[in-house]
């Protein structure tokens, strides 16, 4: 039996990247899955490649735009068990200068929308008798600063804390309804988004990944590999683990990202 | 499509592994060995109920491998699922205490993550079971942390070691997990508080999910930890613990 035999899975970001490696490894294990993304043509490939899944527009820091779209993601599968949330979009470098509009926006994209994504599945996953939610959190941008100019991502980073928050507050409200909320932290990843930020500041991801060298001791990650963590957490093999978020990062935490290599 | 389905788990996450157990008398490494056996892996276990002898001194590691390896040839799993628990009010702490914890919880770890880069070729993983109390404590139990707590760096620097040539390290902490000897301990520690009623339960009423865990699901996770669906995952503590620690 795959692991997520029957379960009803909505991945948000499955147009690229961890989301659409999430959305693919799920489907493979068995899952029902609806794919979401800001880039409708994206989200429909993804769609198209599972066999006609079920197939969403969009833009998760629009609170109502959410709640429709959970609820007819929903309606589509049957109900609902799992959520996985991986939005990503334009970040910026500054604290002087970042302007309030971008801030905003980070914050809304990263961590609102986590909470509106939870917000709007807990009635759905109660209604199922339990279920996971599932968020990418606190990647570890903030620990490149050392490593690479000017990778330091402030508002991202901020908004990041607070998805960790949201994931705990969660699980603590809600997991003795069967409820789990939990997160995975990718380290660097080799996936569009992450590529494009680099190139828009003109670093080349080769270089990126020949500049951290050491202190990524496993070396990048691919999506499929993040996507692994997110399996793990929504499958029966953490029926005991809640309000935690999972470091797929290769073990480049464990050396704050070759920082303290000596 | 459906081809893809069967491939995937047409055997268990740990098919055609060699494992290594170390079994404590708390029932979780006896949980682990079962579990892994029920994955597909061919599991070697030393100590616990079924294993050989009461198993604690870090002098019997090494024969343990041997012995492991006698029987199922070369490793590529090594589990270190013993514990030592104890309590000990700070004002009767002995330093006699705490290098016997230091003795059986810690320096086991060093002799087993030494041995296991030695017998693992290539790719594998080794995982370490460590508790919650390693990581925030009550005062009774500050040396019995204080012993497991070392495996936080152990095991960062055992992962870092290996990760180039995928051998991925890795520690499991549980929280209250309902098995004989853990609800005896608490029974005898809320008598020792003068505490009336069923100990345990008033342990596990504090747990955000709402339950004491079970020691499967201790295995389940260390199992798809150490499986090769968790590849690029190194270097972490994992906690099992129904939210016990950060919710």
């Amino acid at each position: 039996m795959a692991i997520l035999n029957g379960k009803r899975a909505l991945v948000i970001g499955a147009g690229s990247g961890i989301g659409q490696a999430t959305a693919r490894l799920f489907h493979n294990e068995g899952a029902r899955v609806a794919c979401a993304d800001l880039n409708r043509a994206a989200a429909q490939a993804t769609a198209a490649e599972l066999g006609a899944a079920p197939c969403f527009q969009l833009d998760i820091a629009d609170h109502q735009q959410v709640h429709r779209t959970v609820d007819s993601a929903a309606k589509a599968l049957g109900g609902l068990d799992l959520m996985v949330s991986t939005p990503f979009g334009p970040v910026s470098f500054v604290i002087e200068n970042l302007p309030p509009e971008q801030w905003q926006r980070e914050f809304n994209v990263l961590a609102s929308g986590t909470l509106y994504a939870f917000q709007a599945a807990i009635p759905w996953l109660r209604k199922a008798g339990g279920g996971v939610l599932l968020s990418a959190t606190a990647s570890l941008f903030g620990d490149y600063g050392a490593h690479t100019h000017p990778a330091i991502f402030p508002a991202y980073s901020a908004a990041k804390a607070a998805q960790e928050m949201i994931i705990k507050a969660t699980a603590m409200l809600h997991s003795r309804e069967g409820i789990r909320s939990c997160g995975v932290q990718p380290g660097f990843t080799r996936t569009e988004g992450a590529v494009r930020t680099l190139e828009e500041n003109g670093i080349q991801v080769d270089q990126f990944e020949a500049r951290i060298g050491e202190g990524m001791p496993m070396g990048m990650a691919m999506p499929e590999a993040v996507a692994e963590g997110f399996l793990f957490l929504a499958s029966d093999y953490a029926s005991y683990i809640t309000g935690y978020t999972l470091l797929v990062d290769g073990g480049s935490y464990a050396g704050r990202f070759g920082r303290m290599l000596y | 499509m459906s081809e893809m389905i069967d491939m995937t788990l047409a055997a268990g996450l740990l098919e055609g592994s060699r494992c290594l157990v170390m079994a404590g008398a708390d029932g979780i490494g006896e949980a682990i060995a079962n579990r892994f056996r029920s994955e597909g892996a061919a599991v070697h276990q030393t100590g616990g109920a079924s294993g050989t002898g009461s198993f604690c001194r870090v002098e019997d590691v090494a024969a343990s491998f041997t012995a492991a390896r006698a029987a199922l040839g070369k490793l590529n799993l090594v589990v270190l699922a013993y514990s030592q628990w104890s309590t000990m009010s700070p004002e009767k702490w002995s330093t006699d205490r705490f290098q016997e914890l230091m003795a059986s919880n810690a320096a086991m770890a060093v002799e087993t993550g030494r041995l296991a880069l030695r017998e693992i070729e290539g790719s594998g993983a080794l995982c370490f079971i460590s508790t919650d109390w390693a990581l925030a404590t009550s005062p009774d139990l500050g040396l019995m942390g204080a012993s497991k707590a070392p495996l936080g760096p152990i095991t960062k620097s055992l992962a870092l070691h290996g990760a180039k040539r995928g051998l991925r390290v890795n520690a499991i902490f549980m929280g209250l997990i309902d098995s004989p000897q853990l609800r005896a301990f608490a029974a005898e520690r809320g008598a020792e508080a003068g505490i009336s009623g069923d100990a345990f339960e008033r342990l596990v009423a504090r747990v955000p999910i709402g339950r004491a865990g079970t020691p499967d699901e201790i295995a389940k996770a260390t199992a798809f930890i150490c499986s090769p669906r968790s590849r690029h995952v190194t270097g972490v503590s994992v906690l099992v613990d129904g939210g016990l620690l950060y919710a």
